[in-house]
Parts: structure tokens; C-alpha cells; sequence
């Protein structure tokens, strides 16, 4: 079991927990000062790009530098998104992802901040539309209108659901961000290495816990087409030239499912991780 | 990834942002006087200390029922109205969102004004939500300023029996009824069991 699911799932996987997105909406100040007004561009929108590039920056200074880096990393991580060991995201395959559209609300379709700083798309492109802020929260975007250049733009469920295929079709891992103690606050949908969190993870090994599912290859349906081997971003997969089909290495899959829903053959299914003996405690 | 739509984008220069108004995100300060004025936890609970007094144990839960019943219903429609009167920047993007989508009246808008209801009249500075999703919405009132002054003013035995469990079941009736949503009021835990009340909405 994860450690998210042992603390905050009540008897299931912690993201299908509707008390996980729930949020009271005003909060009043200790002593309530009439016209006060919060400020506008309080937080920097980029700030954990920035992080991850003073983690580039402390490996070349050397281990005890990375180390150093490493630890304030995933204190700040902890400290700023309420989470536990600096572990304030996971992946999720898709059909997770659009449960979660169902218990969550409200569903603000956002620009991705990743996308933008590491690729340079504008944020009012289509293209970058790529993120979901989930929750009350998003509510109050106006506050910080240089990270929402690209605006908020309100979807139904059912539409949510639909831009979930769409972008799972392309290519994209969904994954689930916390933003604040034992609330989920945005479903992202990216690529490595444009994506923050999933370069945090592959490359520095923190951030991003894998899914709660493996994926597994039934040999006699697999036609060794390759399809899903292009899909990987985690390097689980891979041709086995001799038997001409699809091999994982279940150690190295996130459960992201993106294999699975290109499969023609539906050769390839999701198991859950916790009845795996080997990979139970593998996230 | 340089597409079309992103060139067009970029022959346009950014929006000048222009702060909306109101700014504030957070619920109007007048607001929550003028209804702690109107609907004030210790004189409810001095009327209703008044009507129990000399009569018998018997009677306490049908007193308890009309008085704490009708302050309920008179909390919430002055919560519905002020709610209204006063509006924030939260509430505005609110209504934009459930203009869009059609969906989310319920549980978001009926969430804002049950706040509203709490934070004006409570000593606490955050109502706990439990569940806000489309078929549930839960919260939890603990620290209740009204169950503490109900034990000084009619002793343990009475608050213990939860009689301003009315005004709350009472005031969610009457918010379903005012925004025209269909919902089951359930109470699923009690400050005398369980450390806290927690009253649920379940969507019919």
C-alpha cells in the first residue's frame, strides 16, 4: 500500500477518496479588517522549475552539494504542498484519472506552467492546455493572473472526461498533484522531460510516486507492432527482437496505462501493484 | 511543438490584466456583522433556556424543535440574503463556472452560503468541509459556540441531547430550498459521540 493510501485512503486508494479534494472555501482573518484585500502575484509561478535547475546546478558541485539540494528540495516540496517525504505527486492511468474528474470539483481546464517554461509554449496556445486545476481553490485564480495567462476555462465532467482520452490519444501521463495536506489539487497531463515533476522523479528521484498498477503483456495477443514501445516515457518497455514482442520491465513502470489504451489488441492490462509480492512496495 | 494557433497567439500582445471588482476573495466583513447582529447564538439560546425552564424532560425536544427549528429557517434565509447582497470575487468566478457548465450549483454554491451561515456566527475561522464533490456535500462544525453556551445556560443533561441539532438540520432545508436543489439531510456524527456534529447533503 502506498503511504498516502495508508494515511488518508479510508480503506481505498487515496486519490478515489472524495474527503482528498475537499475544501472549505473562505478562511476569515484572525481579526477581520474591513476593505482588506489579499496582493496580487504573491507566489512565483515558476518556482519549482527554478528548484530543479538548482538541482542540475548543485551535481555538477558535487555529491555533498546534490545532497544538500536534495534534502532542501523535498522540504520545500513538503513543506509548501503538505505532503509526506517530498512526494506530492503520482502517477495515475486513465481510467483513475476520470473517477477523479467525477469526485472533484470544480474542473478548470489551465495552461501548463512546465510546458511553458521548459519549451517556451505560449500559454494561451490550445496546445498547452494541458493541465486541470481541480477544487475550490481554482476559484481564486485571479490572484495570481501572471501564472493563469492562458485564463481558466470551466468544464462539465463529462467534458473533462473527454479531454482526458484526447490527451491520453497524444501521448500524455496523467498524474495527480497535492497542494496542500491531504488535498489533491490538479490532475497534469504531460511528457517527460518538458514535464517538472516526472523530470524530478526520473532524474533526481523524488517527487512523483508511481501508480498503484503495473502493466502486463499477454504474449499471445501481442503482434510485436511496437506501438506501445513508442508510448513509454519511462523506458519499461521494450522490444524482445527474438520472441517479436512487446516486453516490461515491471521494476521501471509508473502504471501511467498509456501502453494499454494504445494496444490494438488489448494485449496489454493493468495489475494492481499491492498484489504484485515483488512490486507491493515498489511506488 | 510550434503550431499555428501558437504564431497567432503570439502576434497579439498579453492582455493588460485589470483587477476586477470587488478584489477581495474573502467573504465581506460587514456582511458577517449584520447577520451575527440578526441572528446572535446566545439570545436563541436565552429564549430557548427561558422556554424549557420548570418544564418537564418530556417536553425539552418538542420546545427544542419549534424554537431551534424556526431560528434555523430565519439563519439561513438571512444568510441567502446577505449572501447575495454582498458579493466577492470567489463567489462571482463561481457563478461564471456554473453559467459555463450548468453543473456545480450543487455542491459549490450551497457550500459558499453554508459557510457564510457558520462563519458569521460561530468563533471559528474555518468551517471543516469533509466531502464537496456532485453527490455529497459534508461538513463539520466543531468548537459549536451555540452547544457551549447551551451547557452554561441549561446545564449538560439538556446540551447533551443536542437540542440546536434543529437549527442546523433546519438551516441546510432551508438553504436546499432556497437555491432550488434536491438534496437528503442526513446528521452522521454528534459533538456529544463523536466530538463533533458533521451533517451531510446527499444529492436525490
Amino acid at each position: 500500500m502506498c503511504h498516502y493510501c495508508e494515511m488518508w485512503g479510508d480503506g481505498t486508494i487515496w486519490y478515489l477518496n472524495p474527503r482528498n479534494y475537499a475544501r472549505h472555501m473562505y478562511t476569515l482573518p484572525k481579526e477581520a479588517k474591513p476593505g482588506a484585500t489579499k496582493a496580487v502575484g504573491e507566489a512565483d509561478p515558476a518556482g519549482y522549475i527554478n528548484l530543479e535547475r538548482a538541482m542540475v546546478d548543485a551535481l555538477e558541485r558535487g555529491p555533498e552539494e546534490y545532497e544538500k539540494a536534495m534534502k532542501f528540495a523535498r522540504d520545500m516540496v513538503d513543506m509548501t504542498q503538505g505532503s509526506v517525504g517530498g512526494w506530492m505527486g503520482q502517477v495515475v492511468p486513465l481510467r483513475d484519472a476520470e473517477r477523479m474528474a467525477e469526485i472533484s470539483n470544480p474542473l478548470g481546464l489551465i495552461a501548463c506552467i512546465c510546458r511553458k517554461a521548459m519549451l517556451g509554449i505560449e500559454e494561451r496556445c490550445p496546445e498547452n492546455m494541458t493541465c486541470m486545476g481541480l477544487g475550490v481553490g481554482m476559484l481564486k485564480w485571479e490572484r495570481w493572473p501572471e501564472r493563469y495567462k492562458g485564463g481558466v476555462h470551466w468544464l462539465t465532467i463529462e467534458e473533462t472526461k473527454q479531454w482526458l482520452r484526447d490527451l491520453d490519444t497524444k501521448g500524455f501521463v496523467h498524474s495527480l498533484m497535492m497542494f496542500g495536506p491531504r488535498f489533491i489539487g490538479g490532475i497534469c497531463n504531460c511528457d517527460y522531460p518538458a514535464c517538472d515533476a516526472l523530470t524530478m522523479r526520473l532524474d533526481h528521484g523524488f517527487n512523483m510516486l508511481k501508480g498503484h498498477h503495473v502493466a502486463m503483456v499477454d504474449y499471445d495477443l501481442c503482434n510485436g507492432c511496437g506501438i506501445c514501445v513508442q508510448r513509454c516515457q519511462f523506458g519499461a518497455l521494450k522490444m524482445n527482437v527474438t520472441l517479436d514482442k512487446a516486453n516490461i520491465d515491471q521494476m521501471r513502470c509508473f502504471g501511467c496505462g498509456l501502453c494499454e489504451t494504445a494496444c490494438p489488441r488489448k494485449a496489454i492490462s493493468l495489475k494492481e501493484r499491492i498484489k504484485i509480492p515483488s512490486l507491493q512496495e515498489v511506488w | 511543438m510550434s503550431t499555428r494557433s501558437e504564431e497567432e497567439a503570439k502576434k497579439t500582445p498579453y492582455e493588460l490584466y485589470i483587477a476586477p471588482r470587488p478584489f477581495s476573495f474573502e467573504l465581506d466583513s460587514e456582511m458577517l456583522v449584520l447577520l451575527r447582529k440578526d441572528c446572535d447564538p446566545p439570545l436563541i439560546v436565552e429564549k430557548f433556556a427561558a422556554e424549557i425552564s420548570g418544564k418537564k424532560q418530556d417536553d425539552v425536544d418538542t420546545i427544542a424543535k419549534k424554537v431551534f427549528g424556526k431560528y434555523g429557517e430565519d439563519w439561513m434565509r438571512r444568510t441567502l440574503k446577505l449572501g447575495e447582497e454582498y458579493p466577492d470575487r470567489t463567489y462571482e468566478i463561481l457563478k461564471e463556472a456554473v453559467d459555463k457548465t450548468g453543473e456545480m450549483k450543487f455542491p459549490l454554491v450551497l457550500q459558499r452560503f453554508i459557510e457564510i451561515a457558520y462563519l458569521g456566527t460561530q468563533q471559528f475561522r474555518i468551517l471543516p468541509i469533509v466531502e464537496n464533490w456532485a453527490k455529497r456535500l459534508v461538513y463539520r462544525v466543531k468548537d459549536c459556540y451555540i452547544y457551549k453556551l447551551e451547557v452554561e445556560k441549561c446545564g449538560q443533561e439538556v446540551a447533551g441531547s443536542l437540542p440546536c441539532r434543529y437549527a442546523c438540520l433546519a438551516a441546510c432545508k432551508t438553504a436546499l430550498d432556497g437555491l432550488g436543489l434536491d438534496a437528503a439531510v442526513e446528521m452522521e456524527a454528534t459533538m456529544v459521540k463523536d466530538g463533533a456534529c458533521q451533517f451531510a447533503l446527499n444529492r436525490i
